[in-house]
């Protein structure tokens, strides 16, 4: 995707005029001042008012939408410091603060972001001439961020492997199944199976493997597994496996990423040291009612026991507390693949299942309860 | 003698005076009833028709609104203007290296 030219990111289209929000002022929004003068005008100006928090100017209409959103993942960045505080301590604390207002805070997601606007991270401007996008686009936000790994596998951008059924066959986009109501993180979701007094309860979690899983193959392949199913791997192994295991194809695995700013610039970088695909079948540390599964694909997370070591030494002094070898949810679904073609395509196929000779020596301690230590037998 | 003509004068003048009264008020009204949401209206309406006349240059007003210029659109939706005022973005070299 090429970036914008500065005129295109802040042009707003005829478009707008026909969109709900181009009957306020401008100044309602943005602050500033109604002036003929640029420098005036911009005195004050907010550029993106949809911030997060009290500031937040889209919560003055849509407040059911936003009332949750601060804690959502895309808000709150969540995810990254869940794994941040399991392999470190409150002391290192401070510089891993440090660390990622520098390398991740950029990818912290307002209204705009999705709505209006593409991401910050690549350069921000309009999507539409500043018409708000009830759905945002696939390409300029959703895959902008989620680019290097879910957007290539989506979309077939690995050479030689297909990209997901869903987009070449259904050309579904991503809000096809992660629904608006996911994103803000409203409770719309969970009503679907919980009462009201139940909700009052729930937490929302903080990794995007907590809870129930939303989106769910089930909430669209409803029989799968159920009486009517007349394929029986799917009777066999419905609680046994995920629907990946059988259903994915190759996918991106990466390894020790490491950030520091630069002398010469000050500006932030990283270096990922390598990027491939692979496909293992590893055990499920995440079991529980909603990922009952006993194994589950596993890809390379770029966690280092040294990733932040511009920062301070030993700072994630507890790093074998999360494996590197991660749940995943590859996004090159496909009907057939080689694993689900016979029963022998798995059972007694050491090469498939994340054994510990595939794990780096200094890893085992972090993947121990994901290591198969003994590959299903074959039939 | 005279004073009868007189009188007679007086009365044809009062008799004048009473129809011409009459006259105005069938105008307004055929019923007394009528007559009297007439005459009520007519009470009523008689603010209103000083309202009419001082809204009037009100009512001028609105139909020809004086035009507010929004200046944010004036320059945000020109694209010439735009790329007149942009300002070339200094590109940071990237030390960044793998994917992110």
């Amino acid at each position: 995707m090429a970036p914008l030219e500065p005129w295109q990111k802040v042009l707003v289209s005829a478009g707008f005029n026909d969109d709900p929000h181009g009957n306020f002022q401008c100044t309602l929004c943005h602050g500033g001042a109604m002036d003929p003068d640029m420098d005036t005008a911009h005195k004050g100006m907010v550029a993106d008012p949809s911030a997060a928090g009290a500031d937040n100017v889209c919560a003055t209409c849509h407040s059911d939408t936003e009332e949750h959103f601060d804690e959502s993942m895309h808000a709150s960045l969540s995810g990254y410091w869940d794994k941040l505080d399991t392999r470190s301590v409150p002391e290192n604390h401070p510089q891993l603060e440090e660390m990622f207002g520098n390398h991740c805070s950029n990818c912290h997601t307002t209204c705009g972001d999705c709505h209006i606007s593409q991401p910050s991270s690549v350069g921000g401007g309009f999507v539409n001439g500043h018409v708000v996008n009830k759905t945002p686009s696939m390409s300029q936000n959703c895959t902008a961020c989620h680019g290097s790994r879910v957007g290539s596998e989506y979309l077939g951008k690995h050479e030689g492997i297909p990209g997901d059924v869903h987009f070449r066959s259904a050309r579904m986009n991503c809000v096809s199944c992660h629904e608006g109501a996911d994103m803000h993180n409203s409770t719309a979701t969970c009503e679907k199976c919980h009462t009201p007094a139940e909700l009052t309860k729930l937490d929302s979690g903080t990794s995007r493997y907590d809870g129930a899983q939303t989106p769910s193959c089930e909430s669209c392949h409803e029989t799968v597994g159920g009486a009517g199913d007349t394929n029986m791997q799917h009777t066999l192994h419905k609680d046994t496996l995920q629907c990946q295991v059988c259903h994915t194809v190759e996918y991106t695995s990466c390894d020790s990423c490491h950030v520091q700013v630069s002398e010469k610039t000050g500006n932030p970088f990283f270096s990922t040291e390598n990027t491939y695909t692979t496909f293992y079948i590893g055990r499920n540390v995440l079991q529980d009612y909603h990922r009952p599964y006993k194994y589950v694909v596993v890809r390379h997370v770029p966690a280092d026991p040294n990733s932040y070591e511009f920062y301070g030494d030993n700072l994630l002094s507890n790093f074998d507390n999360a494996p590197t070898w991660s749940y995943a949810t590859p996004h090159n679904i496909q009907l057939k693949t080689p694993q689900n073609s016979s029963c022998n395509a798995c059972h007694g196929n050491s090469e498939i299942f994340l054994t510990a000779d595939k794990v780096s020596p200094e890893e085992l301690n972090a993947n121990i309860n994901v290591i198969v230590p003994e590959v299903p037998e074959a039939r | 003698m005279l004073k009868q003509l007189s009188f007679i004068i007086l009365l044809a003048f009062l008799a004048i005076l009473i129809a011409g009264c009459g006259s105005n008020q069938a105008a307004t009204t055929a019923e007394p009833a009528s007559q009297d949401a007439a005459v009520v209206e007519a009470v009523a309406t008689e603010p209103v028709s000083e309202q009419v006349q001082v809204e009037q240059p009100a009512e001028t007003a609105a139909v020809l609104p004086t035009p507010v210029t929004d200046y944010c659109l004036e320059c945000h939706s020109d694209k010439d203007a735009l790329v007149a005022l942009a300002k070339p973005e200094e590109k940071a070299e990237s030390e960044s290296s793998g994917v992110g």
